[in-house]
């Protein structure tokens, strides 16, 4: 019953936070594998429709249902990393742990507001009281 | 503020910085070749990064310097060894001119350097957790 | 929240303010009814102007959360003040609400 109540904001943000968890899941292959032969590091892709999103919210409008179940669809994508000129990238330690402090802050950020928007309906719900 | 550039730009300066060390162990590694059959000498390699600051107030704050690795010119070092087989026909024979101390110097700075983007990355990692404190503990 | 739904909301109050307010006002000032009619107005109007001042703000911080989860972080602390700060004028208005339907209540449990 609760799913009509700002299903938008919740599903774009639990979104995001599966985003996040799978770039972990990347960064974190990279790091073990930072020693190995011949391995190519992975890294997430974002997909065009973050662009066209992103677009549409700075112009102060807010996302649809459709437009965040478009983008859960496509689910991120893993492809190898390639450098300037094309070939396969190797592994960058302290690149791939910057990146893994910026994806556990950002995982962080969205854990906050989630928790503040469900905390604000759960005020509601109960009238404000307790 | 915008910590995702921030990561990023201590992420350039870090990448910036193992450069150093990488050109500095690659020029020690080789301090003491002599000119192979070519007459070719080492040359000790130098990391040059360029930034403009008008690139930097365009692109904002994370534009990344450019790296480039160029040779130094250095005149070779010369060692009197008469029986040397690549021995010249006074008896020298020409090392790379590597400056140990010199590389040596570029190292630590480099290091202090990467220490300290790494402080920095640390401290804009713990103020965005500081500001997602913001509101909570009730 | 939804815009209709805080709409609907301040109808019904404007709907309590109005006549609650005019009887007690009429009985105390002696030609006032005009005057009773107009302070009416004015609260529903204060009430209808702070309802859609929250509703902004909670519509700001949504906004705020889906630029957050497009991955568009321009100012997070910005952001982590002004949810904040939604979620307190909101609380503030269901007190304000629960205080109005129990003086409400209390003025209906009068014996006349």
């Amino acid at each position: 019953m609760t799913q009509a109540i700002e299903a938008v904001t919740v599903a774009s943000l639990s979104m995001a936070l599966d985003a996040a968890s799978l770039r972990h899941q990347a960064i974190a292959r990279n790091i073990a594998n930072a020693g190995t032969q011949g391995y190519v590091p992975i890294q997430a892709s974002f997909s065009g429709q973050m662009q066209e999103a992103r677009r549409q919210l700075d112009q102060g409008q807010l996302l649809s249902t459709a437009q965040v179940d478009a983008m859960a669809q496509e689910s991120l994508r893993l492809e190898p990393r390639r450098d300037a000129t094309g070939l396969p990238a190797g592994v960058q330690l302290d690149s791939e742990v910057a990146q893994m402090a910026h994806n556990a802050v950002h995982y962080q950020a969205l854990l906050k507001g989630l928790s503040q928007h469900m905390s604000l309906l759960s005020s509601a719900v109960s009238d404000g009281k307790r | 503020m915008d910590y995702s550039q921030a990561f990023a730009i201590s992420a350039s300066g870090m990448t910036l910085e193992r450069t150093r060390v990488e050109v500095a162990s690659l020029n020690l590694a080789n301090a003491n070749t002599v000119a192979g059959t070519d007459g070719k000498l080492f040359q000790p390699l130098r990391v040059v990064a360029r930034t403009s600051f008008s690139e930097t107030v365009a692109q904002g704050l994370a534009a990344n310097p450019v790296v480039s690795l160029e040779p130094t010119q250095q005149p070779a070092r010369m060692v009197y060894e008469p029986g040397h087989p690549m021995a010249d026909a006074r008896g020298f024979v020409s090392y790379a001119g590597v400056d140990t101390a010199t590389e040596m110097v570029t190292m630590m700075s480099a290091m202090r350097a990467y220490e300290a983007n790494v402080a920095a990355m640390n401290t804009a990692r713990s103020m965005a957790q500081k500001a997602l404190t913001i509101g909570g503990g009730a | 929240m939804s815009t209709e739904a805080l709409g609907a909301v301040s109808a019904a109050l404007s709907s309590i303010a109005e006549p609650s307010l005019a009887p007690l006002q009429g009985t105390m000032h002696a030609g006032g009814t005009g005057a009773s009619a107009t302070t009416g107005a004015g609260f529903s109007s204060m009430v209808t102007q702070g309802l859609q001042q929250v509703n902004g703000q909670l519509l700001a911080s949504q906004t705020d959360l889906q630029q957050l989860s497009v991955g568009n972080v321009q100012n997070l602390h910005q952001v982590m003040i002004r949810l904040e700060e939604s979620r307190l004028a909101f609380q503030l208005t269901m007190q304000v609400r629960n205080r109005l339907l129990e003086s409400y209540q209390d003025v209906m449990r009068m014996q006349v």
